[in-house]
């Protein structure tokens, strides 16, 4: 603690060319471990695992996007635009996972 | 002096601190700025599904009183777009189109109306996003009501299986049908 602050006391007091010299060196280093910090980055977001969670091919961000569009249209989570108007495909009046429809009438027929 | 040159030590070291703030700040903007999109993109959805509706409504019942019975539907379209357009304010530079279900085109009675396609942006981050654009559709089918030509065919072939004929004195409750 006391030579810490030895240390900022003597610094408060260096000449101007002194000063010049320490920021050098700082500034060395400074661009030596932003190089290593970029070189890092750039090995981070060059990496395909990277790739598939951020960036123009990213897998989280189409799965996203499929979501979107699905639950736009059809009020319902989903992922893949398949409905036309031709048949029974279209997903807002079809569960084509469970085969029915999504309208409900009455269990047993009135009689 | 003390004072000073603790000044200009502290004036030094702030371009460092700066660089730093500046490469998070950008990136945490970004992340804000998608799902900024995403409720832009929802709230013009809304928009659109109700304008799609109302455009629905009309195209439902437009009617120009021609004698075609499909003579009707240029003008339930035209009217149709018209109240689309009062609605819709945002130039999303989709396309409104209709279901007509008329026979020729194979759609299902039940999908007849309208619907608007439209492409909005996913996201303003692009590099984080990626540029595709997104495939939105909003659908309202309401059906069509048949028109006043139509249900004058029924009724006029109604009153001939009766014995009667349509030439004069006819009269259409409501458009007939």
């Amino acid at each position: 603690m006391g030579m810490v602050w030895m240390d900022k006391f003597k610094s408060a007091f260096l000449t101007s060319g002194e000063r010049s010299l320490r920021l050098g060196q700082s500034l060395v280093e400074y661009i030596l471990l932003l190089g290593a910090v970029a070189t890092f980055v750039a090995v981070v977001f060059n990496s395909a695992a990277f790739k598939r969670v951020i960036g123009p091919n990213s897998e989280i961000f189409a799965k996203m996007r499929g979501y979107m569009e699905y639950s736009y249209r059809h009020a319902s989570p989903g992922n893949e635009l398949r409905s036309d108007y031709f048949g029974k495909k279209h997903d807002t009046y079809y569960n084509s996972k469970k085969q029915a429809t999504h309208f409900f009438g009455p269990a047993a027929k009135y009689p | 002096m003390y004072r000073s040159n603790k000044k200009i030590v502290d004036l030094e070291q702030s371009g460092q601190s700066t660089i730093e703030f500046l490469s998070g700040f950008i990136v945490m903007v970004s992340f804000i700025f998608i799902f900024v999109d995403f409720a832009l993109n929802l709230t013009n959805g809304y928009l659109v599904h109700y304008a799609t509706f109302m455009a629905s409504r009309s195209y439902l019942v437009g009617d120009n009183n021609s004698n075609d019975p499909i003579g009707s539907e240029g003008h339930a379209m035209k009217n149709a777009k018209k109240v689309f357009k009062q609605y819709m304010y945002l130039n999303l530079k989709g396309k409104l189109r209709f279901n007509q279900g008329l026979g020729g085109e194979d759609v299902k009675k039940v999908y007849v109306g309208a619907y608007y396609q439209y492409s909005p942006r996913f996201s303003s981050a692009a590099i984080l996003t990626g540029n595709k654009k997104m495939n939105f559709i909003s659908e309202s089918f309401l059906g069509r009501e048949p028109s006043k030509a139509s249900c004058l065919d029924r009724v006029c072939r109604a009153i001939k299986d009766l014995g009667g004929d349509c030439q004069n004195h006819t009269s259409l409750i409501d458009n007939g049908c």
